[in-house]
């Protein structure tokens, strides 16, 4: 138990928070018709000069992030939630609420554009080799290069082949941009609203492919089952160019929470 | 398919840290990490998944 109030979410009514041992010490504060899914947690922890230190023990980050994720699921299952960035402190109830007062309009905006949504993830990786071979098999450009390497020289055909695989490279960019767009218009026009979000790096990628599309989108939950087809449809048309679709949710809405700060009176 | 995080239930980790560390609402709580923090956390990340796929290559030799 400790003295400083960790937030995890903020939700229009009082959450059931019985049923699950990962809520066992979570409790709810109630200000302005808002309540704030907290725990009391300890300044040794979460404390300023603490909490720096231990983001850099993943032994440490790894249980308390998986356990904020959590939380937020397990609490939107029965009800809007707008879920906040991890490690957000109040050292006191009274300051807490003084930040629910200044932001109160911006977090019932959030509140209402999100009820009866559901945030999915789709990302799309692709099996660099199927896309080139298949691109070098059917490329116009590549075919007229192909021709002019047969009809050349040994010392030409070598720099023109060389040259090819500069041409593949050229064109996999190129169809890959048109790919996703195309996948992107299809999924955003079933979406209340979609982001496109960063690739993973090489490191935090773990498929076996390259990361070519990471996406998130906002969903009203009737259509959820229609985008799966759509997702389900484009699998299908791209079964040839090594591309696989992976999708995931539905996510707490942390990608669709807009909030301006408001400079603060310390 | 409903309350189910992924197809195969297999939740990414790094998909986590992404959203928990970089999403969400960002208020002037009393504390709150700031994006150099959030930055430490992933080069602790890449280390240990560099040292995950250390242990795989080694396991499979």
């Amino acid at each position: 138990m400790g003295n400083l109030l960790y937030i995890y979410c903020i939700t229009l009514r009082e959450p059931d928070l019985k049923n699950s041992d990962l809520c066992d010490d979570i409790f709810c504060i109630r200000h302005n018709d808002i309540y704030a899914a907290a725990r009391l947690v300890s300044s040794d922890e979460f404390g300023e000069t603490n909490i720096e230190k231990n983001l850099c023990k993943m032994g440490w980050v790894i249980p308390r992030v998986k356990a904020h994720m959590n939380i937020n699921r397990i609490i939107m299952k029965n009800m809007t939630i707008v879920p906040f960035k991890f490690g957000t402190i109040f050292k006191t109830e009274e300051s807490l609420k003084e930040m629910i007062d200044a932001y109160t309009p911006q977090l019932m905006d959030n509140i209402y554009k999100l009820i009866d949504k559901e945030e999915w993830a789709v990302k799309i990786y692709c099996d660099m080799n199927i896309l080139n071979k298949k691109i070098s098999e059917t490329s116009e450009r590549i075919k007229q290069h192909d021709q002019k390497i047969f009809c050349s020289g040994p010392g030409k055909a070598f720099l023109l082949k060389k040259k090819r695989d500069e041409l593949i490279a050229c064109e996999t960019n190129k169809i890959l941009d048109d790919y996703i767009k195309y996948c992107f218009d299809k999924f955003s026009s079933q979406s209340h609203e979609a982001v496109i979000n960063k690739l993973f790096t090489e490191n935090a990628n773990l498929h076996k492919n390259k990361m070519i599309f990471n996406s998130s989108y906002l969903l009203f939950k009737k259509n959820v089952n229609g985008f799966f087809d759509t997702i389900e449809e484009l699998k299908k048309e791209y079964s040839e160019t090594g591309f696989e679709f992976e999708y995931s949710g539905p996510w707490p809405p942390f990608n669709f929470v807009n909030m301006t700060e408001v400079q603060k009176n310390k | 398919m409903k309350n189910t995080i992924t197809k195969t239930n297999d939740i990414n980790l790094v998909e986590i840290l992404d959203r928990v560390l970089n999403k969400g609402v960002v208020l002037s709580g009393d504390i709150v990490i700031s994006v150099a923090d959030v930055d430490l956390v992933f080069i602790g990340l890449r280390v240990l998944l560099s040292s995950v796929e250390t242990m795989e290559k080694l396991k499979s030799r």
